[in-house]
């Protein structure tokens, strides 16, 4: 028979309640040991929900400014075609092209120079607003309700310097470029996960932006995602398989206690884990087989085995972009995206694979390139073809959550696309746009609140935030209007970006009122910033709306 | 069943230390503590919890309190864990503890922490001059002899003369190599130049008595007779639109790149002797750097300088590129990265690399800066050239004894990196006025400098300072621009900026001449002449922002105690609009150095350097409640103020002694608290396995920047002298370490393990443990436990025989298994097999990818 006492050592208890006498004093879970963070988190960011599920965000930045008003186009403001003499998109000429009723999902209006983009802006259903015709491949989830287009969208003391004022949107502080501390980043250490779960924020790119950077927490960024096969010395499956056991048994040995030491541990431990998860995600390019389910821009022949099934859902490579291998001739023209955007895609499908295999929470990419300062083309040109990746990386995505969803369904996830800020309103002698103030958010998501036309449950939407002049801020049309309300030059917002990341960070990933206020420091000030309730900011005088209701 | 009480008591050290000042006992000496006790089977089992530095755990036990314990020699160990002979009755059981030797501990921190990490020559060295030696040794750089062979001066590329109209002269001598050699002119690239006025003199000067002797060098004549064209020069014609002198030019036109003989304009030369002495001059006029023309003699190189050729020579090293301003970011990176691995001056190089991301510039930032100011890239290499000097400036203050921190600080704030980064050199805050003096346009001053003086470079975050300061000396730094100025002229504000002279850089060309430095230069045009106010409050502005009211000087706050608390450290700067107006920036420069603020946050800082993060800012030093963080803070700041050895303020060695002699640094509260940052992750990962081999060459070794570029961009982006965010790299092991980071860390270990065919190359430093285990353990090279026992003796040498012995087990059983998995004995393997060099790197790859390597 066997006796054993357990003892918690001195030290054990010294070391605990010391820690946690402090812990009252302290606001942050930075300070209390990494295996305990968890259990003393507020709110559900990370918990799965009742189907098992986790709710999760996919980040698109768009750096360099995208140009909003050619993107949700205002074009029931007159000074809107004046303002822009080149590079204007032009209204449909038939009134009864209405993206925003069912059925015409992804038609091409005949006559259209592009056999997959048309020319035309395609109207939006609110009566003012239209969407430039490379964003077509927005149209089914905006129909389905499901993408919320926020206009206006900027921030108090708008900064029109890109280093600045990107700091600005990744940190959650405008005006403040000092804090190196991100708002996911922020969201990921209140989860209480961020040092105990192998992967928490992720993003692919070249390096771990400023939106999961933060000094209590290393967040993972992945440049190449198949590096995360391991240890091969000598170079051989058995002799990798070796190192491995051998790791792990060093990885169980017991070591004095010192001050970094937990964090290894943890961190040796996420990292074995997430080799044993990435091991069972393909993110090669053989293994990007994913397929839309539809007909998408009109070719019958999308059900076609012989032909290759859909259209590849990431375009990596030319015989996965669009009808470009079933067409006779491999004609360019209809691909869907430009073949500049492989990298791009690859990077969005690598975060979709990590969302959706494994229990990360925020993950995401950035897409380069809308510094448009000469020659931005209209429905065609440079800032269209940038247009098409976003609308195309939207469209693949809901079609990978929908169709391919396990941990991670489309009604989990929110994409949320970002921008520093918008362009000049009048275009400038180049045919370009410069560095001016508000701008367009897009998000999608089966769960986001979007266009619902016909009052179901008592609600009517268009799913078009302050891009008409019936909202609560009004479009003021004409040269002297809104678009010109900032410095006389530029859009003035009605929207702050920090209310739409706020509103998706605590209704979304479950933060509370209050870790929103320490995620985003500007929802414990309401008085003066007005995030909530709307109203006007008083930094700088400017009203804005409400928290718009989009999740 | 038998009645048992499980009697312990907790653990007794052995310590080597023969008596500790009891003011100052080390908060972590903490001994073994059993935290299981079981009984059964006739068995006791005791677990233990480890405790640091520890080479053997020993059970003692005693039939009862009064009596006497003795060893208890019943028992085995597995792991933490004791199984032994119950007791016949009740007994009291004691686990004894045989730690480290207190000074080999300090050895070792003092080796992760003022070095890149320890070699193996450098633990026997500083095991036989103890730790108080070696840090005497490091503390005074200047007098450890270095000879890296790293920084041989090699000869400046000839100096071109310029002229305003784009002709350029280049004058050179050299050795002909034949009699009567053939004389080419050529070009590099395809594209076009002109050459005029050829002279070959005999000689070492340029003698314009003598006589030439190249036929037609004017240019004047036909070339038919005198040149001859071939290859891919047939369309070169002589030119009357373009010419230095006379009426005509030739013009040089090359389809596709030149070599020589064959494939250039030719000339067969007279009268010249072998082995002579000879000097060439000539005038040339192109558009860019690649296509200056060749002019030599057939048999001179470039590889051989001393022949006769107008082409540079490639330099040899990266500092004679870095030297003659030619160096890239990548050789600045090699020749840092080279000094950190090699350098017996190890602390500092842990000063430099401290200092150069305290005081963080952006080399990036610096280029783009430049870009207009050059062609082909050049503004890359002279972006580099200004993050080298700003580094030499900095060493070379680190050489002195008494070097203060407002010497590094002002070297900083004079870089042009840094007036650059910080957006002062486009800062402006003088008036525009109208006719009758009234101020009609006020600029505003950039306000990015002064917030990081206050923030990063002097007090620390909200530490002393509000924003109306930053806006007072955001203006007293209007004018502080950057020039282009001859050596000569290196740091001389006002001396000539020959960025807009026409020769140096005429219109359309870019710079070409890189023997002048980008240097401060001061503009006091565009300097805001207003008194300024700084550390005054509260301020109230009018609509020019003019300063109406100030309030009262600051004062340091109570929290400080004495000597510091209650001191008033306002300063007004009366302005002015005349040259002098630079002595303001140099006024607040000096005044914030040795501030209280200033004091206790660079304290902090090198604490977290040397010590490990749990050191802050703002410390009550007066509420009675003193932790020994916050101790040794004050401890440092008292040092700052009052050096022992007098002198001036801010003395960084007095400070840095504070640190490495303090308790907390001697002991376990010291060692492995801290965990690499990338940069010390590759540097130690080869000096682990460094040891000098008899005939000169080490058995580990790097080629510096393309070893570990890979491994700092991916594991955690750590860009050297190419921060973008002005806060530098931090030291909180938060921040480097995950999953991601891990993995390259991981991959980075195995790449410098594995072996390649010669000629391969692979971005990482060379390992070789193989010829480390022939030098050092000759006698052990096929005894598996030995080899462990070595390797884990110099990775591990703070953490204590008894502590590793998981690892250890693990590292034996990987010798004696093969790459299947199955057992295979070690010990029958040839030496000279790749099976057993394999097992062997293998093995040590294993080790290094320990959670325990990524500490110091």
């Amino acid at each position: 028979m066997n006796s054993s006492i357990n003892i918690l050592t001195r030290r054990d208890f010294l070391s605990r309640s010391t820690r946690l006498a402090s812990l009252a004093a302290l606001s942050s879970l930075t300070d209390v040991p990494m295996v305990m963070q968890r259990a003393l988190a507020e709110g559900s960011i990370g918990v799965p929900g009742p189907n098992g599920r986790i709710k999760k965000v996919l980040f698109l930045f768009l750096r360099g400014a995208n140009d909003g008003l050619n993107s949700v186009i205002p074009l029931s403001d007159p000074a809107y075609v004046t303002s822009r003499e080149t590079i204007a998109i032009a209204p449909s000429p038939d009134p009864t092209w209405n993206y925003s009723s069912s059925g015409k999902a992804l038609w091409t209006p005949s006559g259209s120079a592009d056999p997959v983009y048309g020319n035309y802006a395609l109207p939006l259903g609110n009566d003012f607003a239209g969407l430039h015709p490379s964003l077509k491949f927005l149209v089914p989830s905006y129909n389905a309700g499901q993408m919320a287009m926020l206009h206006r969208v900027g921030y108090p003391k708008q900064s029109r310097s890109h280093f600045d004022s990107q700091v600005y949107w990744e940190n959650g502080l405008p005006s403040n470029d000092a804090k190196k501390e991100g708002i996911f980043y922020r969201a990921m250490v209140e989860s209480g996960l961020a040092n105990t779960a192998p992967l928490t924020g992720v993003s692919f790119q070249s390096s771990l932006p400023l939106l999961l950077r933060g000094s209590a927490a290393a967040m993972t960024n992945v440049e190449r995602p198949e590096r995360f096969g391991l240890l091969g010395v000598p170079a051989s499956a058995s002799a990798e398989k070796k190192s491995k056991t051998m790791l792990s048994l060093a990885n169980s040995s017991e070591f004095a206690d010192k001050r970094s030491r937990e964090l290894l541990r943890l961190q040796y431990e996420n990292f074995n884990r997430t080799l044993g998860i990435f091991d069972q995600i393909d993110f090669s390019e053989n293994g990007n087989t994913f397929r839309d389910n539809e007909v998408t821009d009109g070719d019958q022949n999308w059900a076609n085995e012989n032909a290759g099934g859909g259209y590849y859902l990431f375009p990596t490579s030319n015989n996965k972009n669009g009808g470009y291998r079933r067409t006779a001739g491999n004609q360019v023209n209809k691909y869907v995206v430009p073949t500049s955007s492989y990298d791009f895609f690859g990077n969005l499908k690598a975060a979709a694979l990590v969302l959706n295999k494994t229990d990360a929470i925020v993950a995401g990419c950035q897409l380069d390139g809308f510094d448009t300062h000469s020659n931005q083309g209209g429905a065609t040109g440079s800032h269209a073809n940038l247009l098409r990746r976003i609308g195309w990386a939207i469209y693949g995505l809901q079609k990978y959550f929908a169709n391919y969803g396990d941990k991670c369904k489309w009604e989990d996830v929110v994409v949320v696309t970002l921008s520093e800020f918008g362009r000049t309103t009048k275009e400038n002698d180049d045919n370009g746009t410069d560095h001016a103030e508000a701008s367009v958010m897009w998000v999608a998501g089966g769960a986001v609140k979007g266009f619902q036309p016909n009052g179901l449950g008592g609600v009517t939407r268009s799913g078009i935030h302050q891009c008409s002049g019936a909202d609560s801020v009004p479009w003021i049309t004409g040269p002297t209007g809104t678009m010109f309300k900032a410095e006389d030059r530029y859009l003035q917002r009605s929207l702050d970006y920090r209310q739409v990341l706020g509103k998706i960070i605590r209704d979304h990933l479950g933060a509370t009122q209050d870790q929103l206020s320490r995620i985003i420091p500007g929802y414990a000030n309401e008085t003066a910033e007005r995030l909530k309730s709307g109203g006007t900011q008083t930094k700088d005088g400017v009203k804005i709306a409400p928290e718009p209701d989009i999740v | 069943m038998k009645s048992f009480i499980g009697f312990w008591r907790s653990a007794f050290i052995i310590y080597f230390l023969p008596a500790l000042d009891p003011l100052r006992v080390p908060a972590a000496a903490v001994g073994p503590e059993i935290s299981h006790f079981s009984l059964g089977n006739g068995k006791s089992g005791i677990r233990l919890t480890p405790s640091p530095a520890v080479q053997a755990y020993n059970i003692w036990s005693s039939p009862a309190l009064g009596l006497p314990f003795a060893e208890d020699n019943s028992g085995v160990w597995n792991g933490f864990e004791w199984s032994g002979a119950a007791p016949a009755g009740s007994a009291f059981f004691q686990v004894r503890a045989q730690q480290i030797p207190p000074d080999a501990l300090y050895s070792t921190t003092l080796l992760n922490r003022i070095a890149y990490g320890p070699t193996p020559d450098e633990l026997d060295r500083v095991s036989s001059l103890g730790a108080e030696g070696y840090l005497e040794e490091q503390i005074a750089p200047e007098k450890i002899f270095e000879d890296l062979s790293l920084e041989i001066d090699e000869p400046a590329p000839p100096v071109p003369i310029r002229e305003a109209d784009g002709w350029t002269k280049l004058v050179v001598s050299g050795v002909a190599t034949s009699a009567n050699p053939n004389f080419y002119i050529y070009l590099l690239d395809d594209g076009s130049a002109y050459v005029d006025d050829v002279r070959l003199v005999a000689g070492e000067v340029e003698d314009l008595a003598k006589p030439n002797l190249i036929r037609n060098g004017d240019f004047e004549s036909a070339l038919a007779g005198s040149w001859v064209p071939t290859e891919n020069f047939t369309n070169s014609v002589l030119s009357t639109t373009v010419k230095h002198s006379g009426a005509s030019s030739l013009w040089v036109k090359a389809s596709d790149d030149g070599s020589g003989g064959g494939n250039s304009i030719v000339q067969t030369t007279q009268g010249i002797a072998n082995g002579a002495t000879y000097t060439l001059s000539f005038w040339y006029r192109t558009s860019s750097d690649n296509l200056v023309p060749v002019l030599r003699l057939s048999g001179a190189s470039a590889d051989a300088p001393e022949t006769l050729t107008s082409q540079k020579p490639p330099y040899k090293t990266a500092w004679g590129k870095l030297s003659n301003g030619y160096g890239s970011i990548t050789d600045l990176r090699r020749w840092h990265l080279l000094h950190g691995v090699r350098s017996q001056r190890q602390l500092l190089e842990i000063l430099r690399q401290f200092l150069e991301n305290h005081f963080v510039t952006q080399y990036s930032k610096t280029s783009d800066f430049l870009d207009a100011y050059y062609d082909d890239g050049a503004n890359s290499r002279a972006a580099a050239q200004i993050e080298l000097r700003e580094n030499l400036k900095w060493r070379s203050s680190l050489l002195k004894p008494t070097v203060t921190f407002h010497e590094l600080l002002k070297i900083s704030a004079e870089s042009p990196a840094m007036i650059i980064y910080l957006d002062t050199v486009n800062s402006r805050g003088n008036a525009t006025r109208n006719a009758s003096g009234q101020v009609t346009r006020r600029n505003i001053a950039n306000e990015n400098y002064a917030r990081e003086l206050c923030e990063l470079f002097c007090f620390g975050v909200d530490n002393g300072y509000d924003q109306e300061d930053i806006v007072e000396i955001s203006r007293v730094f209007t004018g502080w621009t950057v020039g282009y100025k001859r050596r000569a002229n290196d740091g001389n504000p006002f001396a000539a900026n020959l960025r807009d002279d026409p020769i140096i850089h005429p219109p359309n060309l870019g710079i070409q001449d890189f023997s002048l430095y980008w240097s401060i230069h001061y503009r006091e045009g565009r300097h805001d002449e207003r008194t300024k106010y700084c550390f005054y409050g509260p301020i109230q502005r009018d609509a020019q922002q003019n300063v109406t009211s100030w309030g009262q000087p600051k004062v340091v706050p109570a929290r400080f105690g004495a000597p510091w608390a209650g001191r008033s450290y306002g300063l007004r700067i009366t302005g002015s609009a005349t040259t002098n107006s630079i002595q303001e920036g140099y006024q607040i420069i000096e005044h914030m150095a040795d501030q209280p603020f200033t004091q206790e946050y660079l304290s902090v800082k090198l604490c977290r350097l040397f010590l490990h993060d749990g050191f802050r800012h703002g410390y009550d030093f007066t509420d009675g409640e003193v932790t020994p963080e916050e101790r040794l803070v004050h401890d440092c700041m008292l040092a700052w103020e009052n050096p022992p050895g007098g002198g001036p303020k801010g003395q960084l060695r007095p400070i840095l002694r504070v640190i490495l002699t303090s308790d907390l640094f001697r002991h376990h509260s010291g060692s492995l608290q801290k965990v690499k940052t990338p940069l010390e992750f590759a540097l130690s990962t080869t000096r682990a396995l460094r040891a000098r081999k008899p005939d000169g060459t080490f058995t580990a070794d790097t080629r510096g920047e393309s070893d570990v570029t890979e491994l700092l961009n991916d594991a955690g982006r750590m860009r050297l002298f190419d921060r973008g965010d002005p806060d530098g790299y931090p030291e909180e092991a938060p921040a480097w370490i995950s999953a991601g980071t891990l993995t390259e860390r991981l991959q980075f270990i195995e790449r410098s393990l594995t072996k390649t065919s010669a000629g391969t190359s692979r971005s990482a430093p060379n390992l070789d443990p193989l010829a480390l285990l022939k030098l050092k353990k000759p006698q052990a090279v096929r005894d598996a436990p030995a080899i462990v026992d070595y390797f884990l003796g110099i990775l591990y040498p703070a953490e204590g025989q008894a502590n590793l012995q998981g690892y250890r087990q693990a590292a034996i059983e990987f010798l004696n298994t093969n790459a299947s998995g199955s057992s295979s004995p070690f010990d029958v393997l040839q030496t000279t097999s790749t099976e057993y060099e394999n097992r062997l790197r293998a093995m040590v790859a294993f080790l290094m990818t320990t959670q325990r390597f990524q500490e110091q």
